[in-house]
């Protein structure tokens, strides 16, 4: 996650908006998927399902060093591995040790967003190791040599003509723009990669402490694939993607399969969590779990911020945001785009560094509305904002703008005093007049006011205030009160 | 490599803080659930109502592109098996060879020989045989028995047992399942009970309908990269005796 090579917030906002595949995608996925979840949500049987949930995943996470050390211990009893990565170097260091001992040259990837957060193909890919990814969106991105720009669907930026294109120059077939035809071609492809991969590497959606084992969900059957063929299958996990019971587990499955794609279940649920034992016919010989930190036990500390560690990474969020669904997840600069990114990408790696982040969402709410697990993202956008603004050495974050810092705390003065007031409101509206246009509005200010009228027009101050209208026209009846209402009354209020 | 993990716990322990008096104990945070009112639900819903389950199954099948093909008999399945058998195309192969997880309702279909006259191949998916893996790559066609069906998503439980691989649902074009119209329940709530009592599971999957994507513009197809085409034969095959008595 490190921004400084890509293009900043305001410039891969403006290609995502340019870009009309995106856009015409966006606007589907969202009319779609998006009100299909709210809707989902007001027809819920158990209309009390999300808030329990939520109360759940708050609990598990109060006593997180218990379900992790349960988690361990019954993994291990299967013969599975257990790792502590305490950050991405440590998570990277491990895997592309064991691929190295192991004699490992090629990986196959299921879908997992902690492994670009880690970089690990990076990792493992300067070591001489292929790395595959198998899930038909991630396979897309990596041979664009581009990134996921939604969750669930990760080339949504691409259209098929592209698409069919990238195909005839990687996979040498002619040139077809038909989604069942290239989806068969990438299967091929992928069929013979997943068939002799020696390890598999995936995310992991859950893992159940009670049970040991940690379930996976898809929909192609990529991650079934990587996770029996493959004679390794390394499974990478958030520290907070741990549930304690089965039930739990039910819970929060039908919540993602629901939120994510308005399905009652996935494809395929699979729950594995050891390599299989002697006797049976395939299967990993190793199984490992990476249980990794990389930022999250500070997030878990700061009880402003510890509610985002309830995400299930469903995308839900992604497919309301009224902001993600015009610029597209490419401009939020992370694995992590939408509301949900905006809040977790800067509290993984630096609030400064990720500042566009916050103050480009709008605070509407339609995120928590669609929330599974009903986070309140809007609250923490508006925590984050207030850091930036304020600085909070806890979390080092220096104020983000010094000058516009200094602007409101002269416009509290101002504000606060009337005379002060009036002069401001005087002043400026002399200052303004060469700047309205015919249409009554401000098209284009000078300097940094230029910020404001970038993308819109402003509405000049009005010739007169309220508190001097009033007293204009309002102020004779005053005496009538006691009597009759006057018609401007009744209008007025 | 060290073990990180006291270090790795101590630092979540330290992130909680010493002050949080909801702290309770693993047995009461994972207390048992009583699932003794759900199985014994089961044990008395009717055939009925098992029928009335059915219904519900094949209507949430269609739109997953699951075919359900019910069956009366175990001669019916078996025929049932061998027109798919017939109809199909080898997609990656040019041999028509076929995967039977090594299980006594799929034996008792008698499809290995059946199958011979037909002139396609079939391979038992036998414990600690080596040549499985082979077999399972080359097969157009996988079939399995299904532990449970869950109506309300059409789905089916497969659990990994000895001669019961995970690559048989997965790995060939073709994904047959069979399962007992006794073994359909209605929830998944339902199924997770069942699930329960099984000691030592290994690993389970639950299965509803063929591998799909709609990663290309939206557009939906099946056949990403598992099964481009699942049928479940339901055999409805009355229990002389109480079911699960």
């Amino acid at each position: 996650m490190n921004p400084s090579s890509q293009p900043s917030y305001n410039e891969a906002a403006r290609q995502g908006l340019a870009n009309p595949c995106l856009q015409r995608s966006l606007h589907g996925l969202q009319a779609h998927y998006g009100k299909g979840a709210l809707a989902l949500w007001r027809t819920l049987p158990d209309p009390t399902l999300r808030s329990r949930v939520k109360a759940r995943r708050m609990q598990t996470l109060a006593h997180l060093d218990l379900v992790l050390e349960q988690l361990a211990d019954g993994i291990r009893a299967r013969g599975g591995q257990v790792f502590f990565a305490a950050t991405e170097a440590e998570a990277n260091e491990y895997v592309r040790d064991l691929a190295c001992k192991r004699g490992v040259r090629r990986v196959v990837k299921g879908k997992s967003m902690l492994s670009a957060e880690i970089g690990i193909d990076a990792a493992l890919a300067a070591d001489g190791v292929e790395v595959v990814e198998t899930d038909l969106g991630e396979y897309i991105v990596q041979m664009a040599g581009s990134t996921a720009s939604h969750i669930i669907a990760p080339c949504i930026h691409m259209d098929r003509q592209q698409i069919g294109r990238l195909f005839a120059k990687h996979l040498h077939i002619p040139y077809t723009d038909d989604p069942p035809t290239l989806t068969r071609a990438a299967r091929k492809a992928l069929r013979q990669h997943l068939l002799t991969a020696d390890m598999g590497l995936t995310g992991c959606n859950f893992a159940c402490a009670e049970t040991g084992q940690i379930t996976l969900v898809s929909n192609e059957g990529n991650i079934r694939m990587a996770t029996t063929m493959p004679r390794l299958h390394v499974a990478l996990m958030g520290m907070e993607r741990i549930v304690a019971t089965l039930d739990d587990q039910r819970d929060l499955l039908q919540l993602l399969t629901q939120a994510a794609a308005l399905q009652k279940l996935s494809t395929y649920v699979s729950c594995v969590g050891g390599p299989s034992p002697a006797g049976d016919l395939d299967g990993p010989e190793e199984f490992h779990l990476v249980i990794i930190d990389n930022g999250r036990s500070r997030i878990l500390a700061d009880p402003e911020f510890r509610e985002v560690l309830a995400c299930i990474r469903c995308g839900a969020c992604l497919n309301i945001c009224p902001v993600y669904g015009r610029i597209g997840g490419h401009a939020y600069g992370s694995p992590y785009s939408g509301p949900i990114g905006a809040v977790v990408t800067p509290l993984l790696s630096g609030i400064n560094l990720h500042a566009d982040l916050c103050k480009g969402e709008t605070l509407c709410g339609a995120c928590r509305d669609v929330c599974p697990v009903a986070n309140d993202l809007p609250r923490m956008l508006a925590a984050l904002r207030h850091k930036l603004a304020y600085g909070d050495p806890g979390w080092h974050v220096r104020p983000q703008n010094r000058l516009e810092a200094f602007g409101f705390k002269l416009w509290r003065k101002i504000v606060g005093s009337k005379k002060c007031y009036e002069s401001f409101l005087k002043f400026f509206r002399a200052l303004q007049r060469p700047f309205i246009g015919p249409q009554g509005m401000i098209g284009r200010l000078p300097g940094f006011g230029g910020g404001w009228t970038g993308g819109r027009d402003l509405p000049p101050l009005a010739s007169s205030s309220f508190r001097e209208r009033w007293r204009q026209v309002h102020s004779k009846n005053r005496t009538d009160c006691a009597g009759t209402e006057t018609e401007e009354q009744r209008h007025g209020g | 490599m060290a073990d990180n993990q006291p270090l790795f716990l101590n630092r979540i322990r330290a992130a909680l803080g010493d002050g949080d008096k909801e702290r309770i104990a693993w047995e009461e945070l994972a207390a048992p659930i009583d699932d003794s009112a759900v199985l014994q639900k089961l044990t008395i819903r009717s055939w009925e109502e098992q029928r009335l389950l059915l219904r519900q199954l094949v209507d949430t099948a269609g739109p997953l592109h699951l075919e359900v093909h019910i069956c009366a008999s175990l001669i019916e399945a078996a025929s049932c098996i061998i027109a798919i058998a017939r109809d199909s195309t080898p997609e990656f192969g040019s041999s028509k060879e076929i995967v039977i997880h090594d299980h006594p309702l799929l034996r008792a279909l008698q499809l290995e020989s059946l199958l011979v006259e037909a002139a396609i191949r079939t391979h038992l998916t036998r414990s600690n045989d080596p040549e499985v893996r082979q077999h399972t790559v080359n097969a157009s066609i996988g079939i399995t028995a299904a532990a449970w069906g869950i109506a309300e998503s059409a789905t089916i439980v497969q659990l990994t047992r000895p001669g019961q691989p995970r690559s048989t649902s997965l790995v060939p074009s073709i994904h047959i399942a069979v399962l007992e119209l006794a073994n359909l329940v209605a929830t998944l709530a339902e199924a997770y009970a069942l699930i329960r009592q099984e000691p030592d599971l290994e690993s389970l999957v639950l299965i509803s309908g063929p591998s799909k994507t709609a990663d290309i513009e939206g557009t939906m197809v099946h056949g990403a990269h598992g099964p481009r085409a699942m049928h479940l034969l339901i055999l409805t095959i009355e229990p002389v005796v109480d079911k699960k008595a």
